[in-house]
C-alpha cells in the first residue's frame, strides 16, 4: 500500500508529517518552517492565501482573514460556543441553510469544512512538494472530544480536497505514539494536550507498542485563543478606560491587538515582563492620533487567566478518576499543544500529579508526527503499533418520556458495536422514531443530537409487542453510523449521521468540483517562474494603459496624478523585484501591483 | 528482541517446576522446547524447528525468560542483555513477563488437534497462513470458552496477567492489521474476534466487573455439573480446566523424555533414567517405558533400571510381549535361565504363532 502522511490540522497551526525508513518526520513548508499557520485569506483581488502569506496580511484584510476556523467546525449557529465567537470574530460568520456555520468573505459564503480543506489542500502540497509522489492517502488528527459531528465535517474537508483521509485520530493518542513508537515500554501515560483551541486529557497504557487509552476527556473550547483573548480584553479595558474607546470595535486595531497579546503570550514564557506597545492604534476624528503602551507582568497575565488553568486541571481529576488509576499509577505525564510552554501550566500539571511533566515530545510536531506512525501502521499492516482507543462520548437514543437510553458508554474501545432491542409505546403504533444522541446527560435533550430518523410500516398491535432492533456502531475513526431493524419484517433503515456536518452530500460534490477548478487556478502561479510572468504581464498591461491614457487626457486631477505616481512606483518595485526568487515574496508583490493597477484603472474610468 | 549468537548451544534448565512458571508457554514454544537437547545450536534449531527463524527465536528467546532455558554461549556469560533479563526476574517475581504471543493452552481444542474448515482455508485473502488459521482456530471457538480461556490466563491471574493477554490477542486480531486488505469470510470473524477480546478485558480489568462474572461462571459451573461438555452454554469451565490440565500434562511429559533422551545420548545414564521416571510418573506411557528398556538393555551396562522399566511396562499391561521379552532378556544376560525361560513361555501363550518366541525358547533349551 502507498505510503500514508499524517497531518495535525490544528487550530492556530498545522503540521505534516511522513514515516521515512522507519522514523517519522516532519515535512517542512516552502519557507522552511515545521509548522503552517491554519489561516486562510481572500485577498481584495479574489486571490486565496493560505498559511505564513495568510497570516501576514491579516492586520490590512482582518475582515477577509479566517482565523481558528476549526474552533466552529461541526457546530450548530445556535450553540453558545458560536455565539460567543460572534462577539469576537473580526471576520463575518453567517447561518448557514442546515442549522450550521458559514463564514462570509469576498460576498462568498464559505463552510467550515470549505476552509479547513482549503488548510488541508496546503498539508497536502507541502507533503507532494517533499515526496514527489503524490500521497493522497492521510491520518488526520482531531481533539480526543470532539464529537461525531466534528469528525464527520473534518472527514467532509479531506474529500473536499482530493485527500484520501484513511483515518482520524485523537491528538493525545497521537502524542502518545510519538512518544512510545518503536521504544520497548511498559508504561501509563497521561497526555496532556493544550493547543491553540481545545484541550484534551488521554490516559494510556503503552507496553512494547500497544497504545490502550483507558480513557479521554476534554474540552473543545479551552485553548490558546482564550489565553490570549484574556489579554486583549485586559488591554481593551485599560485604553478603554484612560481614552473612553472600544478598540475592539475596530477591525484593524483588534487585529494588531490579537498579534500583540499572541506575542506577550509567548514573551511571558520566557519574561516576567513584556513591553506592549501599538502606536497609532486609533485615530480620533480630530486628527489626533492615539497610542498604546503598556507593560504586562507574568504574574498579571497568570492573574487573568488563572481559571482557564484550573478548568484543565479539573478535567485531569475528572478523567483520571474514569481511567480506574491514581495518580501515583503514572509514570510520566507528557505536555503537547504550545500553550504547556507556560510556566504556570507546567507548575499547575507538576502539582496535580506529583511529578514534573516530561517534555520528551516536541509539543508542536508531536501530533503529526504520530499521525504519520499510525498511518504506517495502516498501511504496512505490522503490529508494531497496535492502538487501542475510545470513544469520548456516550452514545445512546432517545426515549419514550425524553430520556436519555445508552447504548455505547463513554470511554469504550473502538471500533464497537451494540444492539438493543426496543418495543413501541403506543396503541398501533406503526412507525418509530429513532433519535441519536451523543451525551452524558440522562436528559436527552442537554446532549447532542447526532440525528434522527424514522422506521415506518410496523405491525399495528398492542404497545409492547412490535420490537425493534437498532445497532449502533462506532468506527475506528469514532464515526458513528445507526440501523434499525423491524425485527418481524427484516425491515431496515440505517443513517450514517452526516447531515451535521453542515453539509448535503450535493454541495460536498459541488465543492469537490469546484476545487477541481481551483486547483488549475492555483497550478498556474506555483513557480518562481510563473510569478515573475504574471509580474510581467501586468507591467505591461500599466504601460499601455498609462500610454494611451497620457494621450487621450492631457489635465489629469491631483488625486489621480497621486494615484498614478503611486502606482508607478508600485511598478518600479515590481520591476526590482524580478530578480528575486523568493516565491512568496513575488506572490506578494504580484497581489499588490495587481491591486494598484486595479484601482488606478477604476480612478481613471471615473474622472 | 535479544541478538543471539548462531552458534551457542541452548540447554534445558533441570528441575524445573512447571506449575510455578511466571507464564505458560504457549504450544509452540513447548514445541521449540522439545527440540532443544544442548547439543542443536541456535542455527540448527531454527531448521528444524519449521517454524522460521523469527518465530523460532522468539520462542527460545520466552522460554529463556520464563527460566526453562540456559544459553551458554562463548561470549554471553557476562552479555548485559541476559543478566539484566535475569536479573529482572529475581527481582521483580511478581512483574509477570511480557510476552507478545497469545496463549492458546486455555481452549479446549488444540491448535495441532483443530480440523479446519479447508474452503474456508483455501479462500484468497491478504491475510498471512498462519493467521488465518488462528483466526478460524480461535473464532471457531468463542462461544465455548469463557473470558479467563480467550485471554490465556487462569482465574486467578492478576489484573496485568489479563492484561498482557488481552495485549497478545489485540497484536493478532486488531482490525487495523488487516486495514483495506482483502478479507473474504474472515472480516466478519476478525470483527467479532476483536469485539469479544474487547468485552473480555474490559469485563475481566474492572474489578466489579470481573466479581459479577466470576459469580456467573460459578453459577453456571453449578447448574451444569458433569455434561457440559455437550452443553450449548457459553462458558464451560470444567471441560476447560480438565483440557487444560490434560494439555499442561502432555507438554511436561514431552519436555522431560526430551531431556532424558538428551542426558541417554551423552552417556549419563543416572540423570536421563532419573528424567524418564519422572515422566512416566506425569504419564503411564507404554511406549516410552519399553522404549527406555530396550535401550538400556542394550547399554548392557544399565541392566538394574532396564528391569525397572521392563517391570513397570509389564505392570501397564499384564499381557505386554515386548515388555516379557526384554524381561527374558534381562533374566538370560544374567543367568537367570529359568527366569528367563518363564517369561518367553509366557509370551508364546500370549503369542503362539510367533516363530521368534519359539526360536528363543529353544535356544535356551539347547
Amino acid at each position: 500500500m502507498e505510503r500514508i502522511i499524517g497531518i495535525d490540522l490544528g487550530t492556530t497551526n498545522s503540521c505534516v508529517a511522513v514515516v521515512e525508513s522507519g522514523t517519522p518526520r516532519v515535512i517542512p513548508n516552502k519557507g522552511g518552517y515545521k509548522t503552517t499557520p491554519s489561516v486562510m485569506a481572500i485577498t481584495e483581488s479574489g486571490r486565496r492565501l493560505v498559511g505564513q502569506m495568510a497570516k501576514r496580511q491579516a492586520i490590512t484584510n482582518a475582515r477577509h482573514t479566517v482565523f481558528a476556523s476549526k474552533r466552529l467546525i461541526g457546530r450548530k449557529w445556535s450553540s453558545p460556543e458560536v455565539r460567543h465567537y460572534l462577539e469576537t470574530s473580526a471576520f463575518e460568520i453567517v447561518q448557514g441553510p442546515h442549522e450550521d456555520v458559514r463564514i462570509k468573505l469576498r460576498d462568498k459564503e464559505y463552510s467550515l469544512p470549505e476552509v479547513s480543506s482549503i488548510i488541508l489542500q496546503e498539508m497536502k502540497l507541502i507533503a507532494q512538494e517533499h515526496m514527489g509522489d503524490e500521497p493522497l492517502k492521510a491520518v488526520v488528527t482531531v481533539p480526543a472530544y470532539f464529537n461525531d459531528a466534528q469528525r464527520n465535517a473534518t472527514k467532509d474537508a479531506g474529500r473536499i480536497a482530493g485527500l484520501d483521509i484513511v483515518r482520524i485520530i485523537n491528538e493525545p493518542t497521537a502524542a502518545a505514539l510519538a512518544f512510545g513508537f518503536g521504544k520497548q515500554l511498559d508504561v501509563t501515560v497521561a497526555i496532556f494536550d493544550l493547543g491553540g483551541g481545545t484541550f484534551d486529557i488521554s490516559i494510556l497504557e503503552i507496553q512494547d507498542g500497544v497504545f490502550d487509552v483507558l480513557s479521554t476527556a476534554g474540552d473543545t473550547f479551552l485553548g490558546g485563543e482564550d489565553f490570549d483573548a484574556r489579554i486583549i480584553e485586559h488591554l481593551a479595558y485599560q485604553f478603554a478606560r484612560d481614552h473612553r474607546i472600544d478598540l475592539r470595535r475596530d477591525e484593524m486595531a483588534l487585529q494588531r491587538l490579537r498579534d500583540a497579546a499572541e506575542k506577550a503570550k509567548i514573551e511571558l514564557s520566557t519574561m516576567n515582563e513584556t513591553e506592549i506597545s501599538l502606536p497609532f492604534i486609533y485615530t480620533l476624528e480630530t486628527g489626533e492620533a492615539l497610542h498604546l503602551q503598556t507593560t504586562l507582568t507574568r504574574d498579571k497575565f497568570e492573574e487573568l487567566v488563572i481559571d482557564l488553568v484550573q478548568r484543565a486541571i479539573k478535567i485531569c481529576q475528572a478523567t483520571l478518576q474514569e481511567s480506574g488509576q491514581d495518580v501515583t499509577d503514572i509514570d510520566e505525564v507528557i505536555l503537547v499543544g504550545g500553550m504547556t510552554r507556560m510556566p504556570r501550566i507546567q507548575q499547575a500539571v507538576k502539582e496535580y500529579f506529583g511529578k514534573s511533566p516530561s517534555k520528551s515530545v516536541h509539543p508542536d510536531e508531536a501530533v503529526a508526527l504520530g499521525a504519520a506512525v499510525q498511518g504506517a501502521a495502516l498501511s504496512d499492516g505490522s503490529n508494531d503499533v497496535v492502538l487501542l482507543d475510545v470513544t469520548p462520548h456516550s452514545l445512546g437514543i432517545m426515549v419514550h418520556g425524553g430520556g436519555f437510553e445508552v447504548l455505547i458508554e463513554a470511554n469504550s474501545t473502538i471500533p464497537t458495536s451494540h444492539s438493543h432491542i426496543f418495543t413501541t409505546v403506543r396503541e398501533n403504533q406503526t412507525s418509530v422514531k429513532i433519535v441519536v444522541l451523543q451525551g452524558e446527560s440522562s436528559n436527552a435533550s442537554d446532549n447532542e443530537l447526532l440525528g434522527e430518523f424514522a422506521l415506518s410500516g410496523l405491525r399495528s398491535a398492542p404497545p409492547g409487542v412490535v420490537e425493534v432492533e437498532v445497532s449502533f456502531e462506532i468506527s475506528a475513526d469514532g464515526i458513528v453510523s445507526v440501523q434499525a431493524r423491524d425485527l418481524e419484517t427484516g425491515k431496515e433503515h440505517s443513517i450514517t449521521v452526516t447531515a451535521t456536518s453542515g453539509l448535503t452530500e450535493e454541495e460536498i460534490q459541488n465543492m469537490i468540483e469546484e476545487n477541481q477548478d481551483y486547483l488549475v487556478e492555483l497550478k498556474k502561479g506555483e513557480t518562481v517562474e510563473e510569478q515573475r510572468a504574471s509580474i510581467r504581464r501586468l507591467i505591461r498591461e500599466f504601460e499601455r494603459y498609462a500610454s494611451q491614457k497620457d494621450g487621450a487626457a492631457p489635465g489629469h486631477s491631483a488625486i489621480s496624478e497621486q494615484l498614478r505616481a503611486h502606482t508607478e512606483l508600485a511598478v518600479e518595485q515590481a520591476k526590482k523585484s524580478l530578480e528575486n526568487d523568493n516565491l512568496e515574496a513575488l506572490a506578494s508583490t504580484n497581489d499588490s501591483l495587481h491591486r494598484a493597477i486595479q484601482s488606478f484603472k477604476s480612478m481613471i474610468q471615473q474622472a | 528482541m535479544t541478538v543471539f549468537d548462531d552458534n551457542s548451544t541452548p540447554e534445558l534448565r533441570l528441575n524445573v517446576d512447571f506449575s510455578t512458571l511466571a507464564a505458560q508457554p504457549t504450544p509452540e514454544e513447548f514445541f521449540v522446547l522439545s527440540r532443544v537437547n544442548g547439543q542443536l545450536t541456535i542455527a540448527q534449531l531454527c531448521g528444524v524447528t519449521g517454524l522460521g527463524r523469527e518465530k523460532t527465536l522468539l520462542a527460545l528467546e520466552k522460554l529463556r525468560d520464563v527460566g526453562l532455558l540456559k544459553l551458554s554461549d562463548t561470549t554471553d556469560d557476562s552479555s548485559p542483555d541476559i543478566s539484566a533479563a535475569t536479573e529482572q526476574n529475581s527481582t521483580e517475581p511478581a512483574q509477570p513477563p511480557r510476552t507478545k504471543e497469545p496463549n492458546y493452552t486455555f481452549l479446549p481444542i488444540s491448535l495441532d488437534g483443530f480440523a479446519f474448515d479447508e474452503e474456508i482455508l483455501a479462500q484468497q485473502v491478504e491475510i498471512d497462513e498462519a493467521i488465518k488459521r488462528e483466526i478460524l482456530y480461535v473464532f471457531a471457538q468463542l462461544n465455548d470458552i469463557d473470558h479467563y480461556q480467550l485471554l490465556g490466563v487462569d482465574r486467578k491471574a492478576s489484573r496485568k496477567e489479563i492484561r498482557n493477554g488481552y495485549f497478545a490477542l489485540t497484536r493478532r486480531f486488531h482490525p487495523d492489521l488487516f486495514f483495506r486488505r482483502l478479507l473474504g469470510d474472515y472480516e466478519v470473524r476478525i470483527e467479532k474476534l476483536f469485539q469479544r477480546t474487547v468485552k473480555a478485558y474490559e469485563t475481566l480489568s474492572h474489578p466489579k466487573k470481573r466479581a459479577a462474572y466470576d459469580e456467573t461462571l460459578a453459577q453456571s459451573a453449578s447448574s451444569t455439573p458433569t455434561s457440559s461438555l455437550t452443553s450449548e452454554t457459553p462458558s464451560q469451565p470444567e471441560y476447560g480446566e480438565t483440557a487444560q490440565v490434560e494439555k499442561k500434562r502432555d507438554m511436561a511429559f514431552t519436555i522431560l523424555v526430551n531431556r532424558a533422551d538428551g542426558h541417554a545420548s551423552q552417556g549419563d545414564w543416572n540423570r536421563a533414567c532419573e528424567e524418564y521416571k519422572n515422566a512416566l510418573r506425569i504419564k503411564r506411557d507404554l511406549d516410552l517405558a519399553l522404549r527406555v528398556a530396550r535401550t538400556l538393555l542394550d547399554a548392557r551396562t544399565e541392566n538394574e533400571q532396564a528391569f525397572v522399566f521392563a517391570s513397570a511396562a509389564l505392570k501397564m499391561e499384564q499381557d505386554c510381549i515386548d515388555a516379557l521379552l526384554i524381561l527374558g532378556e534381562l533374566y538370560q544376560v544374567i543367568g537367570a535361565h529359568d527366569d528367563a525361560l518363564a517369561h518367553y513361555r509366557r509370551a508364546q501363550e500370549i503369542a503362539p504363532s510367533r516363530l521368534d518366541i519359539q526360536q528363543l525358547i529353544e535356544q535356551l533349551n539347547c
